[in-house]
C-alpha cells in the first residue's frame, strides 16, 4: 500500500516489544493525521522513538498546499437590479463569504433572500473586489494543523522542542526556529518543503539533531 | 454476606421482586427504569439468593451475578490532556459502568514524561479513597517500568494497562497489555476483548477483597448503612448529583458537606442498639462536598450486625 512506505515508525528498544510499541505508535500517528487532514499535505514522514535515552524525532517532507481559493471560484456573480448578486455554488464557503461581505459594506447592505446567494447593495465597480476576495487559504489551515498534528504525537512529557525548518535550496544547518510569534511562523512556513522536529524531557544532545538530520537525508530531503 | 446480583426485568410486577428483595434482608442499590424494562442492583444475602432466583424465573426476568455491583474504581491517567482522554480511558471507564461499578477519572498533575513523571501525597490518598485503582499508562516498556514509581506505595489494589502484551512489573497487582496509547474509540473486536480482560482483572481485584473480607468481617455491610442514611437523613435525597451515596467495598462516600452533617452521620441508629460512629471511621473526603466513611471490621469493634 502506497501509504505504508510513505509514514514509517521506528522505535529503537532492546527486547522483544519493539514491533508491539511501533505498531502500536503508526496506529496514533495515523489517527491523528486523518483527523487534521493532513493526508495529502505530507509527501514524506518518518517518526523516531528511544524511550530510554529518552528522544523523539519526526522528519517531514511537506507537499506545497493547495492554492487559495477566490470567490469567483465557488460563485456566479453578475449585476441585476442595480445590485451585485452572487450565487454560491458550495454553502461550506458561505461563511466566509458572509463575513467578509458584512466587514467591508455592513450588514445592512447585504441580503441573504436564501441559503446559497447573497445581495449587495453597492456599486458596480465593487465586483472586482468582491470577486477576488480569498474566501479559503489551504496553507493557513495546513500549518496549524501541521502543527497540532506533531503535538499530538510527541509523548506529552517532551516538553523541550527543537524545530527546523528549511526550504529544499538552503543550508539546513542554519535554520533553526526555535521561539517565533505564530504569525511570523507562518509566513516563514509558506514555502517550507521540510522540517523536523526532535523532542525529549531532557535537553536536546547534538547527537540527537544529527539523527534527525540523517534521516530527513533518508527520507528524501537535502 | 451479601451477593451483588443485578436484576433485568419488565417493569410490569417489579415491585414483586423488590418486596422479596426488603423481605429476605437485601438492599436495591441503584434502579434504571427504561420504557417497558427495568434494570436493579441489588445486595442480597448470600443463603437466601434461592428465593430471588425463583421469583425471577416466575416473571421471566434475569439474574445475574455482578461482582462490579456496589464497587468504586478510579482511573488515574498520567494527565487530562488530549494524549491520554478520551481514548482509552474512557472506554474503559464506560465498560466498567456497564458492568455496575461505579467509576472516577483522575487525571495526575505531573504524570506525564518518565524521569519528570511524579505523583503527590495528596493525589495518592484520593486514589486511595477507592476500592480498585486502575493507572492507564501508555505504549513504551522503558517508560513504564520507570513510571511504577506512581504507583509503588498505593495502598489499595492496583491494575496497570500498557502497550507491549508482557511486563513484568513488581508493583501492579494485575497488569493488561496490548492496549497502549490509542486515539480512537476501541471497536474493532480485539480491542473489545482486551475490555473484557480488563473487567476480569478488576473482578479478581475485587474478589480477592471480599474474601479476606470473610476471615474479618465488616462490623456492618455497607448497603445497609445506605439504607439507613436514605430513612435518618432526608437531605440526601435534595442532593443533585445522580449518585449521591456512592458504595464501596468496606464503606462508602456520602455527597453533603463535611462539617454541617459529620455529627448527623455519627449519631444514625441501627435496630441493634448501636450508632454509627461505633463501627465507622468518618473521615472529610478529599471529593468537595463530601463524606467518606470506612467501616471498621470485627476485630477492631468485637461485634457484627
Amino acid at each position: 500500500m502506497r501509504s505504508l512506505k510513505r509514514f514509517e515508525v521506528e522505535v529503537s528498544e532492546r527486547g522483544s516489544a519493539r514491533e508491539e510499541e511501533e505498531e502500536i505508535l503508526d496506529g496514533v500517528v495515523r489517527d491523528v493525521i486523518s483527523d487534521l487532514n493532513l493526508t495529502t499535505a505530507i509527501e514524506r514522514m518518518k517518526i523516531f522513538m528511544d524511550p530510554e535515552e529518552p528522544y523523539f524525532i519526526i522528519v517531514a517532507i511537506l507537499r506545497p498546499p493547495a492554492p487559495p481559493i477566490k470567490l469567483k471560484e465557488v460563485a456566479d456573480i453578475y449585476w441585476k437590479g442595480e445590485k451585485i448578486v452572487l450565487s454560491v455554488h458550495e454553502e461550506t464557503y458561505m461563511p466566509s463569504i458572509l463575513g467578509f461581505l458584512w466587514k467591508n459594506y455592513g450588514r445592512e447592505r447585504v441580503e441573504q433572500p436564501e441559503r446559497l446567494s447573497a445581495i449587495i447593495n453597492t456599486p458596480e465597480s465593487e465586483i472586482d473586489k468582491i470577486s477576488n476576495f480569498i474566501v479559503h487559504d489551504p496553507s493557513k489551515v495546513l500549518f496549524g494543523n501541521l502543527i497540532d498534528a506533531f503535538e499530538r504525537i510527541t509523548p506529552e512529557g517532551f516538553r523541550i522542542v527543537k524545530r527546523h525548518f528549511s526550504r529544499s535550496q538552503e543550508s539546513r544547518a542554519n535554520e533553526t526556529f526555535a521561539r517565533m510569534k505564530i504569525e511570523d511562523f507562518h509566513t516563514k512556513i509558506l514555502g517550507e518543503k521540510e522540517m523536523y522536529f526532535v523532542a525529549s524531557e531532557d535537553p536536546i544532545k547534538k547527537d540527537w539533531v544529527k539523527h534527525a538530520d540523517r534521516l530527513l537525508t533518508e527520507i528524501g530531503g537535502e | 454476606m451479601f451477593y451483588p446480583v443485578t436484576y433485568n426485568g419488565g417493569v410490569y410486577r417489579h415491585d414483586e421482586i423488590l418486596e422479596l428483595v426488603e423481605d429476605i434482608g437485601g438492599y436495591l442499590i441503584q434502579k434504571n427504569e427504561m420504557q417497558t424494562e427495568v434494570l436493579l442492583n441489588l445486595f442480597v444475602p448470600k443463603e437466601d439468593f434461592g428465593l430471588l432466583e425463583a421469583k425471577s424465573k416466575e416473571l421471566k426476568g434475569e439474574l445475574k451475578y455482578a461482582p462490579l455491583a456496589g464497587t468504586d474504581v478510579v482511573l488515574v491517567l498520567p494527565s487530562l490532556a488530549f494524549h491520554h482522554m478520551p481514548h482509552p480511558s474512557c472506554d474503559i471507564a464506560e465498560y466498567l459502568r456497564r458492568e455496575g461499578s461505579s467509576t472516577t477519572m483522575v487525571g495526575l498533575a505531573r504524570g506525564v514524561g518518565k524521569r519528570i513523571a511524579q505523583i503527590k501525597e495528596e493525589e495518592k490518598r484520593l486514589i486511595e479513597e477507592h476500592d480498585v485503582a486502575l493507572f492507564v499508562m501508555g505504549t513504551f516498556e522503558s517508560c513504564l517500568l520507570e513510571k511504577e514509581k506512581l504507583f509503588r506505595d498505593i495502598k489499595i489494589p492496583v491494575v496497570v494497562t500498557g502497550g507491549p502484551s508482557k511486563l513484568d512489573l513488581r508493583y501492579a497487582d494485575e497488569y493488561i497489555g496490548g492496549i497502549g496509547r490509542v486515539s480512537h474509540r476501541l471497536k474493532k473486536e480485539k480491542e473489545i476483548k482486551k475490555l473484557d480482560e480488563m473487567v476480569e482483572a478488576v473482578i479478581r481485584c475485587v474478589e480477592k477483597r471480599r474474601v479476606e473480607a470473610t476471615n474479618d468481617p465488616l462490623t456492618v455491610e455497607p448497603p445497609r448503612i445506605m439504607y439507613e442514611i436514605r430513612n435518618q437523613i432526608p437531605e440526601i435525597n435534595e442532593v443533585l448529583s445522580p449518585v449521591p451515596i456512592n458504595l464501596q467495598i468496606d464503606g462508602l462516600r456520602i455527597k453533603l458537606p463535611y462539617e454541617e452533617y459529620r455529627s448527623d452521620v455519627e449519631e444514625i441508629k441501627f435496630d441493634e442498639g448501636y450508632k454509627l460512629r461505633e463501627m465507622v471511621k468518618i473521615r472529610r473526603s478529599l471529593f468537595r462536598r463530601s463524606i467518606l466513611l470506612k467501616v471498621m471490621p470485627r476485630s477492631e469493634t468485637g461485634f457484627t450486625i
